[in-house]
């Protein structure tokens, strides 16, 4: 925690800034009855292969990057792949990281006659899982390659997708207009009030859900509002 | 232990520094046992804050630890010291705004750490507005 | 659509690949068009040259700044501005997004009514000052704040166009380099 960081400037911080809004720097609202433990329990069932699907500006990037320390409380190690404008192909030293890592986590693998059941699955074994965020903009082949890759090496491989990309589902994310509220009154907490519920209503309909392009907006909204009451 | 806030206070008393002058003050850590902490690392940094994605500059870097031999005596203020730079000049735009600041880390037995920040002025521009 | 064609020239219209050709016809014939005007827009608007007295530019100094606009044009008005803008880029999920946000504008020149002559460019000079309190130039990876000198022409029967010359200017500390 960053000691009087909040409100540090003098009040002049926007609390819509890219930086208070990226994915984990707020903790994710997660619907009632479920959590992050909850969560990794399923992703474990399913031998740590699954898929975070919803529409744009969602939350599934701010969901992953929720599960990722709980999944290294869980004794796993995640290596973490983002993928933007259109990248069709994985990071050129992401076969060479998974090939240290696999190693290192499952030694038995280097014998690929050996199957998996007799492995003996065990919550305190440690365990490496792979996570791409924006898993469906990679080629047919990448994405085979990249399966292909995980299953041999026996790691996990966690996606986030718009559509379902055929891996167990984990979390269907959704937009609702009570979870906007909630983000907002988090962020505008301990702040100038810039910004009122009915705005952010408006905005979250005129977004269709996009809660990205909904704090983006406010963002601007907010900065008006403050540049006018410093006057 | 205590999860106490890092305080830090600036000699010249919160006023607008200019490029070349030297920013000085001190920080301390009230209520700390001295034999929980390990080291204190404390940076003058800038960032940017707004609608991008954050870049961010250390202009200077101070690291003490006990392991290093360095005196950590949390009784005692810290004191830092520099020469400010010509740029970039706090700015307090639209869409870009940048920001000067001390960040002090102390960092504690069992990988405990707290840290704190106290912003500072480099320069006079004034806050931006839109143009019409 | 040579097939299409050909049936026509052989008395026998095939109607269906027609309908279906008739879109890409039009699509096609748009493109030409556009291409044409734009080619006809750029060689009729010749070279833009701004010159300014010295460079880097410091808050609270005055510059003179000479426009030269060459070409075959009517002019309804021909502008230069002195222009901060603001970039900030930002990741929106998956994809990367830049906005841009003008904060500072001072007009430094304007002429309304006239026509340029091929072998006559227009010239004209003025004098300006950058504001003593402006932001200097700012370049970092995700934000940027960049002033530019931006020439505007709206032309009679053209589109607008606008051609920008990036410039620098330096923190100000004072006069020169040092106080």
């Amino acid at each position: 925690m960053i000691a009087s960081e909040r409100g540090e400037a003098d009040g002049c911080d926007n609390p819509f800034s890219a930086r208070s809004i990226r994915p984990g720097a707020l903790p994710f609202l997660f619907p009632a009855g479920q959590s992050a433990a909850q969560l990794i329990d399923r992703l474990r069932l399913d031998h740590w292969w699954g898929e975070i699907v919803g529409p744009h500006g969602s939350g599934k990037s701010a969901l992953v990057a929720a599960l990722i320390p709980a999944m290294e409380a869980a004794g796993g190690h995640v290596v973490l792949v983002e993928l933007h404008n259109g990248q069709r192909r994985l990071p050129h030293d992401f076969y060479r990281a998974i090939h240290k890592r696999g190693q290192n986590y499952f030694p038995e693998v280097s014998s690929p006659k050996r199957h998996a059941t007799e492995r003996k699955e065990n919550s305190s074994d440690p365990f490496c899982v792979v996570v791409v965020d924006g898993y469906e903009q990679l080629s047919f082949l990448s994405r085979f390659w990249l399966r292909r890759c995980c299953r041999r090496r026996r790691l996990g491989l966690l996606v986030t997708a718009h559509g379902s990309v055929g891996l167990p589902e984990l979390f269907r994310s959704a937009a609702t207009l009570a979870r906007a509220e909630r983000i907002v009154s988090e962020l505008l907490r301990g702040r100038p009030q810039h910004v009122s519920m009915q705005e952010v209503a408006e905005r979250f309909s005129r977004y269709g859900g996009n809660l990205r392009e909904m704090l983006f907006d406010l963002y601007d909204l907010y900065e008006q509002r403050r540049s006018m009451s410093n006057l | 232990m205590s999860e106490s806030a890092v305080l830090i206070r600036f000699d010249g008393n919160g006023r607008i520094y200019r490029p070349g002058e030297t920013l000085t003050g001190q920080y301390r850590f009230p209520g700390v046992d001295a034999e929980q902490l390990e080291a204190v690392e404390v940076s003058v940094l800038w960032y940017t804050e707004g609608k991008g994605d954050e870049d961010l500059a250390v202009h200077q870097f101070w690291r003490f630890s006990a392991e290093a031999g360095g005196l950590l005596d949390p009784s005692q203020p810290g004191r830092f010291s520099t020469t400010l730079p010509n740029s970039p000049l706090s700015y307090e735009g639209q869409i870009v705004k940048v920001r000067w600041c001390v960040r002090v880390r102390a960092f504690f037995r069992r990988n405990k750490e707290v840290t704190g920040q106290q912003h500072f002025r480099l320069g006079g521009v004034p806050a931006a507005k839109a143009a019409p | 659509m040579w097939f299409a064609v050909h049936g026509y020239l052989e008395g026998r219209p095939d109607w269906l690949l027609t309908v279906f050709v008739i879109p890409f016809l039009a699509v096609g014939i748009g493109l030409i068009v556009l291409f044409i005007r734009q080619l006809l827009l750029t060689a009729a608007i010749g070279p833009t040259r701004v010159e300014i007295s010295d460079h880097p530019l410091t808050p609270g100094e005055r510059y003179h700044l000479f426009l030269s606009q060459a070409g075959r044009l009517k002019f309804n008005v021909l502008e230069a501005a002195l222009v901060c803008e603001e970039q900030a880029t930002y990741r929106q999920g998956t994809n990367t997004r830049t906005e841009t946000r003008q904060v500072y504008r001072q007009e430094l020149l304007r002429e309304e009514g006239f026509e340029i002559q091929p072998t006559v460019p227009f010239e004209k000079q003025c004098e300006f000052t950058v504001p003593s309190g402006a932001m200097h130039s700012f370049h970092a990876q995700h934000n940027q704040i960049q002033w530019r000198l931006v020439v505007h022409g709206r032309l009679a029967g053209w589109p607008d166009y606008q051609r920008a010359f990036p410039v620098i200017v330096r923190p100000g500390n004072g006069k020169g380099r040092h106080e």
